[in-house]
């Protein structure tokens, strides 16, 4: 708010229409009517491109402030997930309506708990999980050292897992069995997609190729035009669908409930199906768009060790 | 320019000034290398003072002893313990859907006295609804297996694939048997007019009069079929 002759002067003032056109100016703002022909003292009110409303703090690029906003968007689960193997697809019926739920088999295989990532020495909270067994002797030094100190078996597979808080972080060494998750909740997979290799338009994109007649000549499969010529600059825009290599990237299925667990013979039974080819790691971890599944958290635990104790 | 006159002069004209008071070099660096033994090590003396500690580089200081490497055991592995879980996961649900295993042996390619395609099935369902017709393909193995059987409802021809491990079943009888064993695993060419069987409702309803006076009771009214049904409304 521009300075008033008010703020200006401690002494009292003269009724307004004594004082000086200058001090009776009026702070601008969007409504102002416009007038005809007749300049304002102000000149012409400048339309900003920029967000300059008072009390907006500008975004920024640290990793503190990418963290503040990982937090205030809730896009972080509570606990960590855990590391599977898909072991392939089957029918599962329903007690109550008696339909036949198609899911896929996953199984845990030793999933232990290999280090943490802290706020404060990584700018995030993660816990590092390692699955499966692999021969010390095709470790690397490095990792060998890692294991020894954390104090677990060395792991054929290992994978951050972020969780919210210094709550999430499972204590390291601790053991992930399937009945981390429970029956009826909903989880996310995320794991590597069949690879197709280099797949051309219609298998990679759904183009709806060329006619196969009507005087058309070695190119059924193909795809059409790129582009326009002069008016669309000349050129082919960057990320345009053309042929190429297919599949094989990471892709996440959400919402996928949980049917069976078995903490004994590692079986997480999940409704639908996953990306990925029988074999493939799959990580599972609670779904984002679900409530979190009602478990005690680590800190809780503690506490109410602490409370027995 | 008042500079003193030592100054006006540039370096390179100091340096001739002093060339001739200067030494000769003696030692100039040669293109040979002479080659020495190995290098020595030495050990860090145990007795350093602490002062001179931090000149030592960070390995050599005390307490930063080299720590061995242990590779801790693996836990119970349950991938050890169930090899295949996909047919755990069907061993578990066939228990749960048909535990006195009659169902699964009516389909077990081991049993002489199996449903076959041809044979003529009776389903019922929970909700008392009855299904009978030809089977013209089984498919499946476990608690994937599926019938596929075929009748002829109001002179048009029907189909129904039944799930033979749904909870939905009630119970699955074999009305009548095929006179002869069919050569062929799917009877698709029952589709055809000059194969198709027919309605089987007169083979069912015989077979129901049958069991009833095997039973000593009446025919029940749930085995009925669809036509059945609709007379009596």
């Amino acid at each position: 708010m521009p300075p008033t002759a008010c703020n200006l002067l401690a002494v009292p003032l003269p009724p307004p229409f004594l004082l000086p056109r200058s001090l009776l100016r009026k702070p601008l703002n969007g409504s102002q009517t416009r007038s005809f022909g007749i300049k304002s003292i102000e000149g012409h009110p400048k339309h900003s491109p920029y967000n300059v409303v008072p009390g907006i703090k500008p975004l920024l690029s640290s990793q503190a402030a990418a963290f503040e906003r990982r937090i205030k968007s809730d896009t972080l689960p509570l606990r960590t997930g855990a590391l599977a193997i898909k072991k392939g697809m089957t029918g599962i019926y329903d007690a109550e309506s008696g339909k036949r739920i198609p899911c896929t088999v996953l199984q845990l295989d030793r999933n232990e708990v290999v280090s943490h990532k802290t706020r404060k020495q990584h700018g995030y909270y993660a816990v590092c999980v390692g699955s499966g067994t692999v021969n010390p002797k095709n470790v690397t030094k490095p990792m060998l050292g890692h294991f020894s100190v954390q104090g677990v078996s060395p792991k054929r597979h290992l994978q951050e897992f972020r969780v919210r808080g210094r709550d999430g972080l499972l204590p390291v060494g601790e053991e992930i069995r399937a009945n981390w998750f429970l029956e009826g909740q909903f989880v996310d997979t995320r794991s590597n997609c069949k690879g197709k290799g280099f797949a051309g338009p219609m298998k990679r994109w759904g183009f709806h190729g060329q006619d196969r007649s009507h005087g058309q000549s070695l190119s059924h499969r193909s795809h059409g035009s790129l582009g326009q010529g002069q008016g669309g600059g000349s050129r082919v825009y960057p990320g345009k669908k053309m042929a190429g290599n297919m599949g094989g990237q990471r892709n996440t299925v959400q919402n996928l409930r949980v049917l069976q667990a078995d903490a004994e013979n590692g079986i997480v039974v999940v409704n639908g199906a996953v990306s990925g080819p029988k074999g493939c790691v799959v990580l599972i971890q609670d779904a984002l768009k679900k409530p979190w599944p009602q478990v005690e958290t680590a800190s809780k635990k503690a506490a109410d060790a602490k409370a027995e104790a | 320019m008042s500079q003193p006159v030592a100054s006006r002069f540039s370096t390179c004209c100091w340096r001739s000034f002093f060339a001739e008071a200067r030494p000769q070099r003696q030692f100039r660096r040669s293109m040979v290398t002479i080659q020495r033994g190995p290098v020595q090590k030495l050990e860090v003396p145990s007795d350093l003072p602490p002062q001179l500690l931090p000149q030592l580089p960070e390995r050599y200081r005390p307490g930063r002893n080299r720590r061995d490497i242990v590779i801790h055991p693996s836990p119970i592995s349950e991938a050890e313990t169930c090899k295949d879980p996909v047919a755990h996961v069907d061993k578990q649900q066939l228990s749960i859907l048909d535990p006195t295993g009659a169902r699964a042996r009516l389909f077990d390619k081991a049993n002489p006295d199996r449903a076959k395609v041809g044979d003529v099935l009776l389903t019922t369902f929970k909700t008392g609804e009855p299904v009978s017709g030809v089977i013209m393909s089984i498919k499946g193995t476990g608690p994937h297996t599926s019938v596929l059987l075929r009748n002829q409802l109001t002179t048009i021809g029907m189909e129904m694939s039944i799930k033979v491990h749904s909870p939905l079943v009630q119970s699955m009888e074999i009305a009548q048997r095929s006179p002869k064993r069919k050569r062929r695993a799917r009877l698709y060419y029952l589709r055809k007019p000059e194969h198709d069987m027919g309605s089987v409702q007169k083979v069912v309803d015989q077979y129901l009069r049958q069991r009833a006076m095997l039973t000593g009771g009446k025919p029940s009214k749930q085995a009925g079929s669809f036509r059945s049904r609709k007379g009596k409304k």
